[in-house]
């Protein structure tokens, strides 16, 4: 699996389930946590069939993010048009949790396909919560406006305390990532991964896609940022959007890709990572074989001179009997 | 036994490095900046072997090759300072009757090889080339999991001599169980092993790093 999934495996599977299971079945009562710290609970009781309650927690919003009520912008009008009656969001959400939706098990299609394509939907709430203000940016840019009262730049949430930005213009969208790992190993990979896209921007095939650049210094787009905004070790990666990406269909992909830019970069490193480790431990293994067969080898060679191997041994129990 | 005279212990004159002419400019380190703006072929992170550079390589590992032959001359010495005990002299350098003159055979400024004798043992110290962050930390780890499993390879050092990447250390013992131009074949067959893994392991990093890019900018055609 290469790419990030939008729609949650763990969701989809519990939701999955409960429609099948019908009219038997156990209480739910899941939580699950799923990269950069969003979490999730489920809950379900056979006193209330009809219902799942789904609570999100979404990740913590650093200063430059601004939060209408807890949630970003545009994100109670996005799950209203993303799920219609099926989903009723309860006011206020549950206790550390950021939003709490009630699922009418009822409201689902009856056809399977048109029902999988729903629970598949609900599963990929946090798209719809988290990317819901890129997605009203990108939704302007494809029918060529700029969207009213937004600032030349905007701080979205990614990752727990970080943001990546956004300018937003009439024909086009500059994304702007500042890099940050833990890691001093990642930061290398990571460095070297994030070039690579660069390069791989430049090849012929690839010319429709979004243009990309990586600087070590944060661009020009980010002047005025507070400088802790900015602290970023594997430097700036900047995207620049235009409206033949985001029109129709490719605006919910664009808009799941761009949010997990930074957690699809940090999962390809680990994985490089331990890929590079499983081949250096075979290497060294393969090594220390060779070099014990070589001392083996030499280790017979030797016994072969000592006990004198090439000559022919004369039997003593012969000479014995025949003296005898 | 008495130790031998100090005339048996030759101290051989052999060439320091490479001839001027033929050694390798290390590559100059880039800054981050830079590099995104370099074309493809300029590409410093692509080692590109070239005529002049596999000949100093052949070169260099002749030369080290040679001095090792010269080198390795050990015959068993119990120590001179405590009854029944037999000690690597090179390690210890105490008296500098048992030791000859080190050698320092360099590619370049970031490759060279150290070759100490003494009566009883050899050291030799490699200081593999690193030329970006990339292969730095490549090599670092690479030669970390060769020196925690040093005991299966009996010659190699555990920890390397400071200033060096990996240490062997050849005792008159491991001569005894081992021919000496197998020893040497070993390490000689060793320093290539391990700069064609480094080559191998970054091109892989490069190459996974070129499809996860690719995969994530097909999204949006």
């Amino acid at each position: 699996m290469i790419l990030l999934q939008s729609p949650s495996r763990f969701l989809l599977q519990i939701l999955k389930d409960r429609v099948v299971s019908g009219d038997k079945g156990v209480d739910i009562d899941c939580h699950t946590v799923e990269f950069d710290d969003v979490r999730y609970h489920i809950q379900f009781s056979m006193r209330n069939p009809k219902v799942m309650v789904l609570s999100v927690a979404l990740p913590l919003a650093p200063p430059e993010a601004i939060l209408h009520d807890g949630l970003p912008l545009g994100a109670i009008d996005a799950i209203k048009a993303a799920y219609g009656a099926v989903v009723q969001i309860l006011d206020p959400p549950k206790d550390c949790f950021d939003v709490t939706m009630k699922i009418n098990l009822t409201k689902l299609p009856t056809d399977e396909e048109q029902r999988n394509v729903v629970l598949t939907r609900i599963a990929s709430v946090r798209e719809v919560v988290l990317g819901a203000p890129l997605k009203l940016l990108l939704r302007h840019l494809a029918s060529k406006t700029v969207a009213p009262n937004v600032d030349k730049l905007v701080a979205l949430v990614h990752r727990p305390n970080e943001s990546f930005f956004l300018a937003p213009q009439a024909d086009k969208v500059t994304v702007v990532y500042p890099m940050r790992f833990q890691d001093s190993i990642d930061i290398v990979l990571a460095t070297s991964f994030l070039q690579e896209f660069v390069e791989a921007r430049r090849t012929a095939a690839l010319n429709n896609a979004p243009s990309c650049m990586w600087s070590p210094v944060p661009p020009l787009e980010l002047k005025g940022v507070n400088a802790d905004a900015l602290d970023a070790n594997a430097g700036f990666v900047t995207f620049v959007v235009f409206p033949r990406h985001v029109e129709g269909r490719k605006l919910d992909k664009t808009v799941w890709s761009l949010l997990t830019f930074h957690a699809y970069v940090s999962y390809h490193v680990k994985c490089s990572e331990g890929f590079m480790h499983t081949r250096m431990r075979r290497r060294v293994e393969s090594l220390i074989q060779q070099a014990l067969d070589r001392a083996k080898s030499d280790a017979e060679k030797l016994k072969k001179l000592v006990h004198g191997g090439s000559f022919r041994r004369l039997s003593m129990k012969h000479e014995g009997n025949s003296n005898h | 036994s008495r130790p031998p005279p100090a005339s048996r212990l030759r101290r051989r004159r052999l060439p320091l490095s490479l001839p001027h002419e033929l050694r390798q400019p290390a590559a100059t380190p880039r800054s981050r900046s830079t590099r995104s703006l370099l074309s493809p072929s300029a590409d410093p992170r692509v080692r590109r072997p070239s005529v002049a550079m596999a000949n100093t390589l052949r070169l260099y590992l002749t030369c080290i090759r040679n001095t090792l032959e010269a080198a390795m001359c050990l015959q068993n010495f119990p120590c001179q300072e405590v009854e029944r005990h037999n000690k690597p002299e090179v390690e210890l350098k105490t008296s500098s009757e048992l030791l000859l003159n080190p050698v320092l055979i360099c590619r370049n400024e970031a490759e060279k090889c150290l070759v100490e004798t003494s009566i009883n043992s050899i050291r030799i110290s490699l200081k593999v080339k690193q030329a970006d962050e990339l292969e730095n930390i490549l090599a670092k780890k690479f030669l970390r999991f060769l020196s925690m499993r040093a005991e299966a390879f009996q010659v190699l050092r555990r920890k390397p001599v400071q200033g060096y990447d990996i240490s062997f250390l050849i005792t008159n013992y491991h001569c005894e169980d081992m021919h000496k131009h197998k020893l040497i074949d070993f390490i000689v067959q060793f320093m290539e092993d391990i700069d064609k893994e480094i080559s191998e392991l970054k091109l892989s990093v490069n190459t996974r790093g070129r499809l996860v890019a690719t995969e994530f900018l097909k999204q949006f055609i």
